[in-house]
């Protein structure tokens, strides 16, 4: 039990005038209507000095009384004596209030000095939710059978938790190595009549350990750190602090990403299937984040068919689409690909060959023989430095959403023959369905390959130069 | 070849080959020039070839060929040629002399006449299809992989024409198979531009698009 000793110079109220025996407050903040706060079993001893150094005389209208030398209706001690009492269980102990008054006869007639002396009984369990928290959650401590403690008012009238470690209290507070409390923004969560619970978060490296305590104070002045002195504890709980599981999971979902592709037009948007993701724990939700093996092609990942961005959260039984653009070279391979915690699922993207496409060829060439085919003022308009265009075939194409069009015949065509043998093509659809267009060239033909999901169409002219 | 005709010019290319059963010489049919923006080309049909450039200046320059009938998006001139075969490209030059050429198809068709054209339109490059790159060329910002020509002088800037048959202009939203004339790096450059701008639609932005089918550059003569 704990022996509380406060000094208390009197007041220069005269009694018999208004406001006479004011309270002496324990702190002007935190106690403002109790003097000092104690438990049951507690001794609270007050030593009154008075002012002017005469008598302290006790007004002797309550119980329990202190203790005092001097018999009588005003018992009498001398300035600097104590008046002392154990608190029990008794209902007069709940709240304990006593009046004293000095020797000294004040200008009024009354005595000089005057006060009153308030002793509250508190007491109070605290429980915690759960047993265990773990870094960078949050753990609920509440308390129950509390007494003695009135109305908050300001910063007035509450009860503390501080949290120790192996009985060393835990100052850090609001940083990731401390607690962060719900009810304050210091390192003690604070509890009152009107809400007798709070929330404490573990910061995420607060120190594991299984010798955690949490302990209920009430505020006394008269000993030093008033807020959580032992002396002053009401209560106790233990918990522990853990460590987060490390995070599993998620299950393979490279294959529900859909195949790789081939023959992909430069810089055609790619888009994968849509993987449903299982299997992550600790926790359920995590990071999904879009790569590329060469850092280009600007990679997004869609979550649920949401908005497509670099990275995002993905939860258990939700879709994952990934989409990049292919290479803007030909016969390049990129290879998109979706992370999570270190699982991936990846696409790769192979564009077009050179051969058939990519080439370029210049024009005629400097001989001084052949045919050609002067106009009238003497310019070669045909000839053998000259390379002009023939019309091999034209017409129209068709290529519904998805698939190819018929083969279309080209005099002369081959897969490989571009700078000599070439197609220029229209699309007449909806200009934004063109880029998914691909013209492949074969032996004697060509067709157009439609990778959209638009039925497109329109014109082509294929020409020998 | 039993008989005929077969002519191959410098560096291998081809001028004539009377084997083949459906090549054909072109035929300037048509030109003109159009004034401000949309104006409409005369004179072409399915299966012409079209090739063109601005009147002047700099800016970004296609053809709505979707459109009948097709239109310039700036002031421009334009040239159609058609194939020798078509009735409509005979006999053009007011000459009655010179070379005529059939070809080997079980009904012969003229696949040359040289009393058919008194201009030509001399390729100076071929660019296969996905050689360019694409890019938003509106003002002409992307030029690598989209350069189609370098002018050796303001001359042959001026001169210098680009195939039509492919493009799409659709302004600063869309573009297909266009290109950029730029007169003021050089002596004159020519800049392929094509492209797709979403905008801000699923943060798509622009997208450059590569040729999907060929482009030819050439002097009109």
């Amino acid at each position: 039990m704990a022996t509380y000793s406060l000094a208390v110079t009197m007041t220069a109220h005269e009694t018999g005038t208004s406001g006479h025996y004011p309270i002496k407050a324990g702190s002007a903040t935190y106690s403002t209507t109790t003097t000092m706060w104690a438990k049951q079993g507690d001794t609270v001893t007050y030593v009154m000095t008075e002012g002017d150094g005469s008598t302290v005389h006790y007004l002797d209208n309550t119980n329990p009384d202190p203790t005092a030398s001097g018999t009588g209706t005003y018992p009498v001690m001398s300035s600097g004596a104590a008046w002392s009492h154990t608190l029990t269980s008794a209902n007069d102990n709940a709240e304990i209030v006593w009046y004293f008054f000095g020797g000294t006869v004040g200008a009024g007639g009354g005595r000089k000095y005057s006060n009153r002396i308030v002793t509250r009984r508190v007491a109070g369990t605290i429980a915690a939710g759960i047993s265990s928290v773990v870094q960078g959650s949050t753990i609920a401590f509440s308390v129950s059978g509390m007494a003695g403690l009135p109305t908050a008012s300001g910063s007035s009238n509450y009860f503390y938790i501080g949290i120790r470690k192996g009985g060393t209290m835990v100052h850090t507070n609001n940083t990731a190595a401390g607690v962060y409390w719900d009810s304050s923004n210091n390192q003690l969560g604070r509890v009152h009549t009107g809400d007798t619970s709070t929330t404490m978060t573990a910061g995420s490296s607060l120190a594991v350990g299984t010798d955690y305590t949490a302990h209920l104070y009430h505020y006394n002045p008269a000993v030093s750190e008033g807020f959580y002195n032992p002396a002053n504890q009401l209560s106790q709980v233990s918990f522990s602090v853990t460590a987060p599981a490390s995070a599993t999971g998620p299950n393979a979902f490279d294959s529900g990403l859909g195949s790789d592709g081939t023959n992909i037009p430069l810089n055609q948007q790619v888009i994968s299937s849509a993987a449903t993701i299982s299997g992550m724990a600790n926790p359920t939700s995590q990071t999904v984040t879009a790569s590329t093996n060469d850092g280009q092609g600007s990679p997004q990942v869609s979550v649920a068919g949401g908005t497509y961005a670099t990275s995002a959260t993905v939860t258990n039984g939700q879709s994952v689409t990934l989409r990049f653009n292919a290479s803007g070279s030909n016969s390049t391979t990129r290879t998109g690909t979706l992370t999570i915690n270190g699982v991936t699922g990846s696409v790769a993207a192979t564009t077009l060959a050179a051969t058939g496409g990519g080439g370029t060829s210049s024009g005629g060439g400097s001989s001084t023989y052949g045919l050609e085919v002067t106009n009238a003022s003497g310019s070669t308009i045909f000839g053998p430095n000259m390379r002009s265009g023939h019309a091999i075939a034209s017409g129209n194409w068709s290529a519904n959403a998805n698939s190819s069009s018929t083969s279309y015949t080209v005099e002369g065509m081959t897969s490989s023959n571009r700078d000599t043998v070439g197609v220029l093509l229209f699309n007449n659809t909806t200009p934004f369905a063109g880029w998914f267009l691909n013209v492949v060239y074969g032996s004697g033909s060509f067709y157009v390959q439609n990778n959209g999901g638009t039925n497109c169409s329109g014109t082509w002219l294929a020409m020998r130069y | 070849m039993a008989y005929g005709l077969s002519v191959t010019g410098a560096n291998n290319t081809y001028q004539l080959d009377s084997t083949l059963t459906s090549t054909v010489h072109f035929a300037l049919i048509n030109q003109g020039t159009t004034t401000g923006s949309n104006g409409q080309i005369a004179g072409f049909s399915a299966g012409d070839l079209i090739v063109g450039r601005p009147t002047s200046g700099s800016g970004g320059f296609g053809a709505s060929m979707g459109s009948s009938p097709p239109t310039l998006n700036v002031a421009g001139t334009y040239k159609v040629f058609r194939p020798m075969s078509n009735s409509t490209a005979t006999n053009l030059n007011g000459s009655n002399y010179g070379l005529e050429v059939y070809n080997s198809a079980g009904t012969k068709v003229k696949m040359f006449d040289s009393r058919s054209f008194a201009n030509g339109f001399g390729i100076k490059k071929i660019f296969a299809k996905n050689a360019l790159a694409g890019g938003y060329n509106y003002y002409g910002q992307v030029p690598t992989g989209n350069i189609v020509h370098t002018s050796t002088s303001s001359t042959d800037y001026n001169s210098t024409y680009v195939s039509l048959n492919a493009s799409y202009w659709g302004g600063t939203s869309a573009a297909f198979n266009a290109y950029y004339f730029d007169s003021s790096t050089g002596t004159g450059r020519i800049l392929f531009s094509s492209f797709i701008d979403f905008g801000g639609f699923l943060g798509l932005g622009t997208i450059p698009i590569s040729n999907f089918s060929e482009v030819l550059v050439g002097d009109f003569i």
